[in-house]
């Protein structure tokens, strides 16, 4: 069971046709001749037709079922026997079975009524479907009620056949939406119908006897002009039912009047029924046809129309004339783009709106004319204001409706040649700026890396033509092979990005190339290809490497300097410290003699060991200072000072020196009590160098003298700085020989002439000292009046 | 009265240590270098060596590291002579594992008295 709303309404709409037929049957036995045993007029028979026909194909047995029992049924009711009735049934299904055997049988859907070529095989199904059932009818009462079989089946035949011939065609236009087309308005239509009514009332009315029944025929042929089809189907058979029912009451041109028999009654009335049928419906499917052909050319023609009108490309449509062509019409785009209003261009010659151009295009339209062209194209300026770039085609349409035409169309292509010559003057401009870059190399490849342009600065770096490479060769051909192999781990996509790289010249000339490459892509992200600026690089990689070797060898000079300085002092260090193991035996040997552990000596050898001795000692000082020097030259560095008072320097020194003190001189020392002369140094060497500088004053000065050490922390005329004096009133130097007090091994002639012993080495430990402290110490001297050495040294930062 | 070892590479140094230390009444043993010295070592008991510090094959420094590893019965006290005397070459000796520094050229008087001076600390 399925609760579909429209197989409900089908079911109710079956029933009620079912229940139509019921009650159609019973009228029609009613109404039937007085000693008729079949009716007239059976219009149940076509009614069942039709229902067959409007439903779906799987109802159909059930249908047919139905009609038997129906139609039975309503013979039973209406006096007759039930087998009797039963086999009336039969008649019935058996028409409706054939007619829609012969009738229903299409392809496509159910079958419809359209134009008159689909009449002779409608009338052929009803005819084949009546002549079925006044068969059937005719051989039941033939055999069931001992009739005439001849004059049952004619009788019947002609009943169903009639009826149908009204019914199924009204059948077949219920849902054709062509059925319903009319012409008429409603007024006209009202009138029609109920005119035609009226008029078959009148003829047939029981007060009329005339044979008048052709009266009405021409009221159908106005109703096939004014009404639809269905309409007028309609109308046929309420006049069917009318003539039927009329002359059933004994009124008409057949009925008491005309005194006729039954069965020639019978036959006239079913004619006239046939007739009606036969003239309007042909007429209606004519009239329709029309109607429809012409509803689809005025659809055409509007779509025509409408392609013109609503075209945006600029239509016109010429007609040749012996002096020009004329303007037909023209669309809207036409008129703008031509400039010129739509009623100034109507009929007159095209040529003219042209301007200068109008003799081309009335020549080409003329070469058409003679059959030499069929269409014929140019962009031309129109002289509108602003003037246009237009492109006009002209086709040759000939044997139309309005005799040959031209259609013309325009395309305004000013936009679109202003935005190309803007890109043409772009790429112009890139392309002299690409090959005005004559020193850097500027190579473009696609995006399999084969190369698509070669600037001027590439070309001549390169040595290639570009013809040599655009197309021809990929960008990693122009690189050194053996380097990109040795290389492959800085390269991505087996192709260098960025870096120094070796090309490859078209002569074989190797050219140091700094490379960068970057790829190109369109507004979408999609790539193009690569784009490589390089420069040459090869006279600058080349100065590079001759710097690099400069700085080499600088480095190894400075390296050997060092390592010579080094085994200077080392090698003074050896010699110092093999000189001195000899000393220890000729000293220790002096030593022992003088002890007389190994024997007695004499005053005289005793005084000999003493000298002996004492140039031991004069050696080794000389030994232990050069040991001193080449230690103090080494150590050139500061990270072992650490903050030193000089104070405690000066008191160190005095305690060391004063034993070396001659008799008669004396030393006085004057420093400032607070802790204001702080330096940064080496206690040990500051001491050494200041031991240095007091034993030389004491050694010079001879007796009755005063040697005087004075400390300063930051004095007034030398701010920021410690300043040690020392000062004798010794044998002073002479000024000629001041210069040289600080060479090594120098020694003032009043020293040697004075028989003081030294090594000469004294001072250059000192000045040695000094300096590495970054200090400065100056020597002032006056023969026989004394010496002053001076040492300054920075202080420590207060802060 | 004790039993030195005097260890130098050279030969008249040893000469005069062996005189002036003989004199002073010890017993005097002598080695020419390192394994020498740690040979008679290995043979003699010594009371005290007098230890060169620059010698070939084996520096005294050597010889001193591996008497105190593996020291001798009885173990004797050392007396480095060098004629290295800054700082840091005492301070490596007395590392090595020397009982005093003294230096070349040498006192012979404050030498002799150095060494009794060790025996004396020894003998208490």
């Amino acid at each position: 069971m399925t609760h579909d709303p429209a197989f409900a309404r089908r079911l109710v709409l079956i029933a009620l046709c079912y229940v139509v037929i019921f009650w159609l049957c019973v009228l029609t036995v009613y109404f039937a001749p007085e000693g008729s045993d079949v009716a007239v007029w059976w219009p149940a028979g076509g009614l069942g037709s039709a229902m067959v026909l409007l439903s779906p194909p799987r109802y159909w047995v059930a249908l047919l079922a139905g009609i038997v029992v129906v139609t039975g049924m309503a013979n039973v009711v209406a006096g007759r026997d039930l087998d009797v009735g039963l086999l009336f049934g039969v008649s019935n299904a058996s028409e409706s079975l054939v007619l829609v055997a012969l009738l229903g049988v299409r392809r496509h859907g159910r079958p419809l009524l359209r134009a008159p070529e689909d009449l002779p095989r409608l009338l052929l199904a009803i005819a084949a479907g009546a002549a079925s059932s006044g068969t059937c009818a005719g051989t039941l009462v033939a055999v069931r009620l001992d009739g005439d079989f001849v004059e049952t089946w004619t009788s019947v035949t002609a009943a169903h056949g009639a009826a149908s011939l009204l019914i199924v065609p009204l059948a077949l236009f219920v849902g054709d939406p062509r059925a319903s087309l009319t012409e008429g308005t409603r007024a006209i239509q009202v009138i029609q119908v109920v005119s035609t009514l009226v008029a078959f009332a009148a003829i047939h009315h029981t007060s009329q006897s005339l044979p008048l029944s052709f009266l009405p025929l021409p009221l159908l042929v106005w109703g096939a002009q004014v009404l639809s089809p269905r309409a007028l189907a309609a109308e046929a058979l309420a006049a069917g039912l009318l003539v039927t029912v009329l002359t059933a009451q004994g009124g008409g041109p057949f009925g008491t009047g005309a005194d006729l028999t039954n069965s020639a009654q019978a036959a006239l009335i079913q004619l006239d029924l046939v007739v009606i049928a036969l003239v309007s419906l042909p007429l209606a499917l004519n009239v329709s046809q029309r109607r429809a052909a012409l509803r689809e050319a005025v659809a055409v023609g509007e779509t025509y129309r409408r392609s013109l009108t609503e075209s945006v490309i600029g239509t016109l449509l010429l007609s040749p004339a012996d002096d020009g062509l004329r303007v037909l019409d023209l669309n809207e785009p036409a008129g703008d783009l031509l400039g010129i209003g739509r009623d100034d261009l109507l009929g007159r010659h095209w040529a003219e709106a042209l301007g200068p151009h109008g003799t081309t295009v009335v020549d080409a339209a003329r070469e058409m004319i003679d059959g030499r062209s069929t269409s014929w194209e140019r962009e031309l300026t129109v002289e509108a204001e602003p003037a246009r770039c237009v492109r006009i085609a002209l086709s040759w349409v000939p044997d139309t409706s309005s005799g040959d035409l031209i259609v013309a169309q325009l395309v305004d292509l000013t936009e679109h040649r202003a935005a190309q010559r803007d890109l043409e003057q772009e790429r112009d401009f890139n392309a002299a700026l690409l090959s005005a870059t004559t020193g850097t190399s500027i190579i473009a490849t696609d995006r399999d890396g084969l190369i698509a342009y070669v600037n001027k600065g590439a070309e001549q770096l390169l040595g290639y033509q570009p013809a040599a490479l655009v197309g021809r060769r990929h960008l990693v051909d122009l690189y050194d092979a053996d380097e990109l192999r040795a290389r492959a781990d800085e390269m991505e996509h087996d192709a260098p990005t960025s870096g120094d790289w070796t090309h490859v010249g078209a002569d074989g000339r190797r050219l140091r190339m700094s490379v960068n490459v970057t790829p190109m892509r369109d507004a979408g992200g999609r790539l193009l290809g690569y784009l490589q600026v390089s420069e040459d690089v090869t006279e600058r990689t080349q100065a590079q490497e001759a710097l690099r070797a400069a700085l080499d060898k600088e480095r190894q000079a400075v390296d050997e300097l060092e390592r010579l300085d080094r085994s200077k002092s080392e090698f003074l260090a050896t010699v110092s410290h093999e000189l001195r193991t000899p000393m220890t035996s000729i000293m220790g040997v002096n030593e022992l003699l003088s002890t007389e552990v190994v024997g007695p000596v004499n005053d005289r050898q005793r005084e000999l060991l003493r000298r002996g001795s004492r140039a031991g000692q004069r050696l080794l000082g000389l030994i232990e200072n050069t040991l001193t020097l080449s230690r103090v030259e080494s150590l050139t560095d500061d990270t072992h000072h650490t903050v030193v008072d000089l104070r405690d320097i000066v008191v160190r020194t005095v305690e060391t020196t004063e034993p070396l003190c001659p008799l008669g001189v004396s030393m006085v020392v004057d420093q400032p009590d607070g802790p204001t002369a702080r330096v940064m140094g080496d206690a040990n060497q500051l001491e050494r160098a200041l031991v240095n500088v007091v034993a030389n004053a004491l050694k010079f000065t001879l007796g009755g003298g005063v040697v005087r050490v004075t400390l300063q922390g930051d004095p007034p005329d030398e701010p920021g700085r410690a300043v040690v004096t020392v000062e004798d009133s010794g044998i002073g130097i002479p000024a000629d020989e001041q210069s040289h007090l600080f060479e090594r091994f120098f020694r003032a002639s009043s020293a040697v002439q004075a028989s003081i012993p030294g090594s000469g080495l004294g001072l250059a430990i000192v000045r040695s000292i000094v300096e590495a402290h970054r200090g400065e110490v100056t020597v002032t001297s006056r023969l026989d009046e004394g010496t002053v050495v001076r040492i300054s040294l920075p202080l420590l930062d207060q802060g | 009265m004790a039993r030195l070892l005097v260890v130098d590479d050279d030969e008249d140094i040893r000469e005069l240590l062996s005189i002036a230390l003989g004199v002073a009444g010890h017993e005097i043993l002598t080695a020419s270098d390192g394994p020498e010295a740690l040979d008679v070592l290995a043979a003699e008991p010594v009371d005290l060596m007098v230890l060169d510090v620059s010698m070939p094959q084996m520096s005294g420094l050597e010889v001193a590291r591996r008497v105190r590893a593996t020291p001798p019965a009885p173990e004797p006290l050392i007396l480095m002579l060098s004629a290295m005397g800054d700082p840091d070459d005492i301070a490596a000796g007395l590392a090595a594992g020397a009982d005093t520094y003294a230096t070349k050229p040498f006192n012979i008087k404050s030498l002799t008295r150095a060494v009794d001076t060790l025996l004396r600390g020894r003998a208490s």
